[in-house]
């Protein structure tokens, strides 16, 4: 085995390298481990102990557990190196064939863009699967920033990016897919409150501030953070009755609930009990109908939206 | 297709220590089906495979090399404690298994959600917790279309095209059903247009099963590109207010410029006038369409449309 630049004996040196620490019963020095592995890094100590570095550059970055340690007696101030099989993430998770079939189905019936889910099957020991059934899903996962922002909520590290052209700092809490976009909830550090980012407009690199860290609210729960525009108006005590058309009836029923259904007309049109309490989130629900929704009342909203209509009409 | 060209060592090395331990549950493999898995050559397998069977510890003996030989058609491997270890699971890995598992729950007939929970719970000290979240709709006739997916029956639907506000009757026998950008979508046969076409499961006002069966055909499913760059949609330059950013973040805005006080300057790729109209009502005070000239006045248009509504003879009041 020689020192050589090629990529195959650079893995085969790797590999070795990796096999001598894993078996070795103490921590080895650099010279020891030169001696062991002979002629397999270059001639000279400076093109060794470069080869050397690189060699544990790649395999921390792959996650090998590559740990130092400081001699002390007849050794004192050199530095060994050893493989801490205690610090590898993943051992064994004692999953089932059950849920390894569970998570092999998962990958194969979920189209992320990426091959990540299924390098993550065969990483657990698992096999890909093909999706038999007619019923797929897709969700989009392609671009660094969600890999690196989940990385960052994961371990409670604040992160930076640019955002509409300005650097932003925010404590990441959690992502959510809606409509075929990636959002980052997160705590603004300018704004000191809890915002939502689209990660598709990050025009950065996403850098983990690893040396500080946060911790999230106790109660944020993923799946309410980002509140859609009904529920931005949920908690109103105040109401106004909606006319909705039949075409559109169906999908406010479903967004509202059948409870909120007070009348139902022969033509297929509903009048609705809507919360109005905030009257910009009312007004974003009600013209998304266009005008295929009227407000019966109370006179006072009713009032409000004849005259949002009446500005709106008479600006040139 | 596995995938050519020149590989680094990093990759081959990352590869390997995925391999080996992957390998190791298994003990003997056909070098096909594993290329297959791996999505790699089989020439590059076994080239990796090779070199990875001439490693081990000094001396390098046979006796002190990975066990592991390829012979014919097959890969065999013994124990190899130096090998065995898997590596911990990377951010795109991590982060996409939570993807996957919080997308799978919504997709109906998946019969494993208790077994994948449970898995994710074993996971959890990986994957963390209450950090994911894919939604997904479930429209009133999402179960009626995916049964007829599997038992082939046609289904009589009635189907809301919003472009138009029209309803059609129409026949159809559905071959696959997918969610994309959060709703659900049939690809179909149908009667109407004697082509295969997709229709939005939320826009399906009602089905009635026909009793009649067509064969099922088993393909792969082809979720479309929507938009591909057709060259359809027209651009429109808006500014944006402070307060409507809301805006900004949920429509398909484009060359971004954020003003010093806090309002934008954007294009918006739009779809119809009609898509335009509802966006500037709902904006009200906080758009306005600065070009091109023939939708400066879509927001007016807009609100004298609804505002007759209230003031004609059919106003409710």
């Amino acid at each position: 085995v020689v020192a050589t630049a090629d990529p195959k004996r650079a893995t085969e040196r790797m590999l070795n390298l990796l096999a001598l620490l894993t078996n070795s019963l103490r921590p080895l020095t650099f010279d020891e481990i030169m001696i062991r592995m002979g002629a397999q890094y270059p001639e000279g100590h400076e093109a060794r102990r470069t080869s050397f570095e690189r060699d544990k550059k790649v395999l921390r970055e792959l996650g090998v557990p590559f740990t130092m340690k400081t001699l002390g007696g007849a050794d004192a101030g050199k530095t060994a190196y050893s493989i801490d099989k205690s610090g590898y993430g993943l051992v064994d998770f004692g999953l089932t064939p059950e849920e390894m079939s569970a998570l092999q189905e998962a990958a194969a019936l979920v189209q992320t863009g990426t091959s990540w889910g299924k390098q993550a099957v065969l990483w657990l020991g698992g096999d890909i699967v093909s999706a038999d059934s007619p019923t797929v899903s897709r969700v989009k996962v392609d671009g660094e920033a969600l890999p690196d922002l989940w990385q960052a909520i994961a371990s409670s590290h604040p992160v930076s990016f640019t955002y509409h052209g300005k650097t932003r700092v925010v404590n990441p809490y959690g992502l959510v897919s809606r409509n075929g976009f990636w959002y980052l909830v997160g705590k603004d550090s300018v704004r000191e409150s809890q915002i939502v980012f689209r990660v598709d407009r990050i025009q950065s690199a996403v850098s983990i501030e690893t040396k500080k860290s946060f911790e999230r609210p106790a109660d944020f729960d993923i799946t309410t953070a980002f509140a859609r525009d009904p529920k931005d108006f949920a908690a109103s005590t105040e109401r106004a009755v909606v006319r909705v058309d039949a075409g559109v009836a169906p999908t406010v029923r479903r967004e509202l609930g059948d409870d909120a259904v007070i009348v139902e007309h022969d033509d297929g049109s509903v009048d609705v009990s809507v919360p109005c309490g905030n009257l910009v989130a009312f007004r974003t629900w009600l013209f998304a109908m266009v005008d295929r929704a009227e407000v019966i009342g109370p006179d006072e909203v009713r009032g409000q939206v004849i005259a949002w209509l009446r500005d709106m009409s008479e600006v040139n | 297709m596995a995938r050519r060209g020149p590989r680094s060592a990093a990759e081959r090395l990352r590869g390997l220590l995925v391999m080996l331990p992957w390998l190791m549950q298994r003990t003997e493999v056909r070098i096909s089906d594993m290329a297959q898995q791996f999505d790699v050559s089989e020439a590059d397998l076994v080239d990796d495979l090779e070199l990875a069977s001439m490693c081990g510890v000094p001396p390098y003996t046979p006796f002190d090399l990975a066990d592991l030989w390829v012979d014919n058609e097959f890969i065999y491997v013994g124990p190899n404690k130096q090998f065995e270890q898997r590596l911990r699971l990377r951010a795109p890995e991590a982060f996409t298994l939570s993807v996957l598992a919080s997308a799978a729950n919504d997709i109906p007939g998946f019969s494993q959600g208790e077994h994948l929970q449970s898995a994710l719970h074993k996971l959890q000290r990986v994957l963390g917790e209450n950090i994911v979240d894919v939604e997904t709709e479930s429209p009133e006739h999402l179960d009626v279309v995916t049964n007829a997916a599997d038992t082939g029956e046609v289904l009589r639907i009635v189907y809301w095209t919003p472009s138009r506000n029209e309803e059609s009757v129409r026949n159809i026998v559905v071959r696959s059903v997918f969610s994309d950008k959060g709703n659900w979508y049939v690809s179909a046969d149908d009667s109407a247009s004697g082509e295969r076409r997709h229709f939005r499961v939320d826009r399906i006002r009602s089905v009635t099963p026909t009793a009649e069966f067509s064969t099922v055909i088993h393909e792969p499913v082809d979720i479309p590109q929507w938009f591909s760059g057709d060259g359809t949609s027209e651009i429109v330059t808006a500014h944006v207010a402070s307060h409507a950013a809301w805006i900004v973040e949920s429509y398909p805005c484009r060359n971004i410029v954020e003003n010093r006080d806090g309002s934008f300057t954007v294009e918006i790729a739009v779809s119809s006038e009609h898509w335009l109209s509802r966006m500037a009502l709902r904006a009200g005070d906080g758009i306005t369409i600065t070009a091109p000239e023939k939708f400066a006045g879509v927001a007016q248009r807009a609100a004298r449309q609804v505002l007759s509504r209230y003031e004609g003879d059919n106003s409710a009041s």
